[in-house]
């Protein structure tokens, strides 16, 4: 009797502390997973949030921003979601989902197109180098990549489930004319094509492959937080294409006033950390940036029609995993 | 009330496993299933599903017969610790074997720092098939070997005596006797392989690369498709169904039972050459499992990594542990009560489904009930998934022990006016009692380290090891990863062995 009374204490005492219920007080935010993990601005935007307004902030990790939609779409009416930081300017998103609202600093940012998506951060797409490792030259164009010498030297995101993936394939669109005989190459070459970018930028990290794609702006993050500046975002000749993430308000959201409050918080105060932490180019142009922002690369990029990519992304995506499969 | 706990307990199973199932599968579209089977790429990733179950069947089968001849046929004095090695990969989670490939094999893992140069062998074909090999050859060696040391020799040693070559004794006397048992582990491994999912997610290579299983996940988690994922499910699971089947088909060899007469030759009495051969092959098999646990160990020595220890994901794997492993045993051991006297039960066969149903699938049915409005924590689900999803292992332990139990003693208490109740509680359950905390602790080992239906059904909030191993793999933190890993070694190592202790207790009790 005494040992199963010592047993059930164990277990009552393991119940799942961290299952803690929403606090219906809370606002509910759901990003991707590099916004709220170890090395992302979430936790310290919502710490100082909650200091100063005493608005408390549940951040709910969604993997990428192409799980973040379709998590929504899934959830439906059962979904808790107040605000929606990370949405991708790469897919079809339906705009009755969400709650119009205008930003005061509207006119301070980078581009501004809608009451209801609105751009906290943007970046341009390049491949990051590892210049340390010496095994092959840095590429200077997206063709370089198709070359036998990058066999196994790089690693793809998967456009299916990442808008850094994505990325490259609107990129390769823009950029490429034997489209079908790059990729069939740049697939070969690829040394793995990771789910994420987290995934893709952790192996090459690990020093899986020297180079990676990703944004200009990745090398911030170690200049900053690790004084290392061997990873170099690299200009390629066909120019780049860029791409914004957007934060928006729940339409269902009975907490419309904390979140327009966060919202701004975001795009006014919280741009640094945005830029620091984050490493993508902050939405509100009048944001000081790092010192280390000096040191980046400025591609040209590409003007870009980003409606005719979106009308065509379910179709292109079809054509690419073809092409993966061949 | 042995029928009534009886009853529950088939409740309890049918509500655990047919339910979520049943949801996971009504999902499916006609419309669907014929948009699958005409797209290009889900039509590669099917075929591309089989060819690698195939393929590592086969190279499990050619590493593992050879293994398997040595420890039913020599004698050597570590052949106990082998035998013990080789039960690593059965008990290791398969996100462990993942993280060991990664750090041991990895572009600059501890093999490509011994030899001096980068070696390129991860994400790709090869490391799948090796991670399966991994996996499963010693579960060739162990079936096979079994079956092997039970045959009579005498007939060998008869066809020896008149001339017969070692080859022809093989083939036409000694294999034709081990076929059911080759065929058993292929089939086995076959199925594991189909639905293999842990080592396909991070050791594959991207999209020309991916399984079924791992299809279905990313449908329901990550595009949220769940037609789509219910009907790959339903393809998946009539697959595997077929390849039973077929086993079935092919199952005519010999199934009697034979006196064993074999006598292990002494390791020193061998020629040369072959003693060199079995040398080698013990030592590069137990290598090939030992390195990559070891390289997990080795860099979780790292005070950085301390920090990513998570006491929260500790302890909600062992909450689900302790509660999912009293579901198993609950449920085994109930219907143990009744099926005990019957030698070949349905209900026995039926309560193996869950070993041969994709973990992933079962998670999926979770999933779906999940999105109800029923307000289930998802760690709730989890417990109850992982109940049922083990009970099968539990089944196989206690069933041969309550069998064991001597029928005349039955019988005496019987006559004696003993209730059926009064027997079942004061007779069969402490004579089973060791078998049920050796099943418990086997069982709660599995639910430490199950991860394919947990990821499934945990909503992102939730931890447990397994789950913090792989979202630290998937953003590179391995030293944090491998910190956790060395947790989950040390856990499973531990319980697994006190499980075998009560056993061999048990044993030399009876």
């Amino acid at each position: 009797m005494k040992k199963s009374l010592v047993l059930f204490a164990i277990i009552l005492s393991l119940f799942p502390s961290c299952k803690k219920p929403i606090n219906k007080k809370s606002l509910n935010v759901y990003c991707y997973d590099s916004f709220t993990g170890d090395y992302g601005p979430g936790e310290k935007l919502a710490r100082e949030f909650e200091e100063e307004t005493g608005i408390h902030v549940n951040l709910i990790s969604c993997a990428g921003s192409v799980q973040l939609y379709s998590k929504l779409l899934f959830e439906g009416d059962k979904c808790i979601a107040d605000v929606v930081i990370g949405l991708p300017d790469s897919i079809k998103i339906d705009e009755n989902l969400f709650y119009s609202w205008i930003p005061t600093c509207k006119d301070d940012l980078v581009s501004y197109n809608s009451d209801k998506l609105i751009p906290f951060n943007y970046g341009v797409f390049a491949f990051v180098f590892n210049s340390e490792n010496k095994s092959v030259p840095a590429p200077t164009s997206l063709k370089d990549l198709a070359e036998d010498i990058y066999k196994d030297k790089f690693i793809l995101v998967d456009p299916r489930t990442s808008s850094v993936g994505l990325g490259l394939l609107k990129w390769s669109k823009e950029c490429i004319e034997d489209y079908d005989n790059w990729w069939s190459k740049v697939l070969d070459n690829a040394l793995t094509v990771a789910d994420s970018w987290s995934t893709a930028y952790g192996l090459f990290l690990e020093n899986e492959a020297p180079l990676v794609i990703s944004y200009t702006t990745s090398p911030v993050y170690h200049i900053e937080n690790e004084n290392k500046d061997v990873y170099k975002a690299l200009e390629f000749k066909e120019g780049h294409v860029a791409t914004e993430e957007y934060l928006a308000i729940m339409q269902k959201s009975n907490q419309k006033e904390e979140a327009e409050r966060f919202c701004e918080y975001i795009l006014t105060k919280g741009q640094k950390d945005i830029a620091l932490s984050n490493t993508m180019y902050p939405a509100n142009i009048n944001t000081e940036l790092p010192a280390s922002y000096n040191t980046l690369i400025n591609p040209v990029v590409l003007k870009t029609d980003n409606k005719e990519f979106i009308e065509n992304t379910d179709s292109y995506l079809t054509e690419w995993t073809n092409l993966a499969v061949k | 009330m042995r029928k009534a706990l009886f009853i529950v307990s088939i409740l309890l199973f049918s509500i655990l496993f047919f339910i979520p199932l049943i949801y996971a599968l009504s999902n499916a579209d006609i419309a669907v299933i014929s948009d699958i089977l005409n797209d290009n790429y889900l039509k590669h990733v099917i075929a591309f599903t089989f060819k690698q179950a195939l393929i590592s069947s086969i190279i499990s089968l050619a590493v593992g017969l050879p293994g398997s001849w040595i420890l039913s046929h020599i004698d050597f004095k570590l052949n106990k610790t082998i035998k013990t090695i080789y039960y690593i990969p059965y008990v290791l989670p398969s996100i462990l074997v993942v993280l060991g490939f990664v750090i041991f094999y990895g572009n600059t893992g501890i093999l490509s720092k011994i030899l001096g140069r980068n070696i390129h062998f991860l994400y790709s074909f090869k490391a799948v098939i090796a991670a399966h090999v991994f996996f499963n050859f010693p579960i060739v060696a162990n079936i096979v070997s079994e079956k092997w040391q039970s045959l009579d020799n005498s007939i060998e040693d008869e066809a020896r005596c008149s001339g017969v070559s070692e080859f022809l004794i093989f083939k036409q006397i000694t294999l034709p006797r081990l076929r059911p048992a080759i065929i058993s582990s292929m089939i086995l491994v076959f199925l594991f392989c189909f639905t293999s999912f842990a080592i396909i997610l991070v050791l594959g290579g991207g999209p020309s690369l991916s399984t079924i299983e791992v299809e279905i996940y990313k449908l329901s988690r990550i595009t949220f498709n769940i037609p789509k994922a219910a009907s790959l499910s339903v393809i998946s699971l009539l697959s595997a169904l077929i390849i039973v089947f077929l086993y079935s088909l092919f199952d005519y060899g010999t199934h009697t039972e034979e006196n064993s007469s074999s006598v292990k030759v002494p390791l020193r009495k061998l020629s040369d050459i072959k003693r060199l051969l079995v040398i080698i092959y013990l030592i590069v098999s137990t290598l090939y499992i030992v390195l990559p646990v070891l390289g997990i160990f080795v860099r979780s020595f790292d005070f950085d990594s301390l920090h990513s220890l998570s006491i929260t994901a500790v302890s909600n794997t062992v909450f689900c542990a302790l509660i999912s492993s009293f579901i198993s045993i609950f449920i085994a051991s109930s219907i143990c009560s009744v099926i005990k006297d019957n030698n070949k039960s349905l209900l026995s066969s039926v309560l193996m489904i869950p070993m041969a149903t994709s973990s992933i699938i079962l998670g999926l049915g979770y999933f779906i009930i999940s999105s109800f409005n029923l307000q289930i924590p998802d760690y709730i689900l989890i417990v109850l998934c992982h109940g049922v999803l083990n009970s099968p292992y539990a089944l196989r332990s206690i069933l041969p022990v309550y069998r064991s139990i001597p029928r005349d003693t039955i019988q005496a208490a019987e006559l004696d006016g003993y209730s059926d109740f009064s027997i079942f509680l004061r007779l069969e359950i402490p004579y089973i009692k060791s078998s049920l905390v050796s099943a418990y602790m086997f069982c709660f080992a599995l639910s430490c380290g199950e991860l394919n239906s947990t990821l499934m059904i945990a909503k992102s909030d939730f931890l447990t090891i397994p789950l913090q191993i792989q979202r630290m793999i998937a953003a590179y933190n391995y030293k944090g990863a491998c910190a956790m890993g060395s947790i989950l070694v040390i856990m499973s190592a531990a319980i697994f062995a006190l499980s075998q202790i009560i056993k061999d207790r048990r044993s030399d009790y009876s």
